[in-house]
């Protein structure tokens, strides 16, 4: 079965190496598409093993997932990993995600970081997280613990009906909303998201939370 | 007649018939054409006859024609914003996909098992 791991990365010289590196200890087609980084993110990747796509033009991490996506697919993947480049997930998750795909014949598995195993996910983080996983609940339908974990794998089908059109970070509440839409089976899978102080320092504000609602909102409404 | 009435009428009539060649001419698409001749022929009949504006702001319950001028210039402004921000995500998807096209364009060479470590 061939895997494609996509690992969208911004400026992440510093962690993609490493992160791609064991990537493909297990997984040799890793994907990464450098969302027009102006530091040495694609070259860092390259040395490490990674196919680099480069965005010439920062468009948002949605964006490099869906070229990411794409790409993939249009190479014959049979499931489609999405990883974030900053070093926050683990490898052995993807294998668990896989795992999962194949035992309960579902077309996507989606990461949680709030069942079961323990992450050391912020307070203020976890709250956010949980009010937005009653927001895609409320506005999709689709009930998650966790609607907002960038650790999933896609069957080749459902990549190949998803289209991510939001370009920042709202794409993952529009694949909830696709998953809903293109009535596909999702499984949620426990995995642990690593908090490092890189990673905090690179990720959202918990106040974005309020921007990714609007670009949700707004896309729902003038489609 | 008021000096700002010497000084705008003209102009309004100038911009009412530039916008009528304008369109005779095919410079501009006949819809929106008509809107902007519709908006200069408003500003230069409620210049010309101020008492008809009044006339209109009280049927509405508006107490004086200059605060019915300022609502609805405040509502096309906000309208007119509204439509340039649609008119910015038309761009922004655009652009999103021209960037993707050269990414999957430009891609290194595939990844093959050859690469496996």
């Amino acid at each position: 079965m061939d895997t494609y791991i996509v690992v969208p990365a911004y400026n992440e010289a510093a962690a993609i190496r490493r992160v791609v590196e064991e990537l493909r200890a297990g997984f040799p087609r890793v994907i990464v598409v450098d969302d027009g980084s102006s530091d040495s993110t694609s070259s860092e990747a390259r040395r490490a093993g990674a196919t680099v796509l480069r965005h010439v033009l920062n468009r948002g991490q949605g964006a490099a997932l869906q070229t990411g996506i794409e790409y993939s697919v249009r190479h014959g993947a049979d499931v489609v990993v999405t990883f974030d480049a900053d070093g926050q997930h683990r490898t052995e998750d993807v294998t668990r995600l896989i795992d999962a795909l194949d035992e309960t014949g579902a077309d996507i598995a989606i990461g949680s970081r709030f069942l079961g195993l323990r992450s050391n996910v912020p307070t203020i983080r976890r709250f956010t997280l949980r009010l937005g996983a009653l927001f895609m609940r409320v506005t999709s339908g689709v009930a998650l613990t966790d609607a907002h974990n960038g650790l999933r794998a896609i069957r080749r089908r459902a990549a190949e009906q998803i289209y991510l059109t939001i370009d920042g970070m709202a794409h993952a509440s529009e694949i909830i909303d696709q998953i809903n839409r293109l009535e596909l089976k999702v499984t949620e899978v426990p995995v642990v998201i690593h908090y490092s102080e890189y990673s905090v320092a690179k990720g959202q504000s918990s106040l974005a939370a309020f921007r990714i609602a609007f670009d949700y909102l707004m896309k729902r409404i003038f489609r | 007649m008021t000096t700002f009435q010497l000084i705008t009428i003209p102009l309004l009539a100038c911009a009412v018939i530039v916008t009528a060649v304008a369109i005779s001419r095919r410079r501009l698409a006949p819809r929106v054409g008509v809107m902007w001749l519709a908006l200069w022929s408003a500003a230069l009949v409620s210049i010309a006859f101020p008492e008809l504006l009044v006339r209109i702001a009280h049927v509405l319950g508006i107490g004086r024609g200059a605060d019915l001028v300022l609502y609805v210039s405040i509502l096309f402004t906000l309208g007119g914003f509204f439509l340039i921000y649609l008119r910015f995500r038309r761009l922004d998807e655009a652009l999103t996909q021209i960037v993707r096209h050269l990414a999957i364009r430009d891609a290194d060479e595939p990844p093959g098992d050859d690469h496996a470590p």
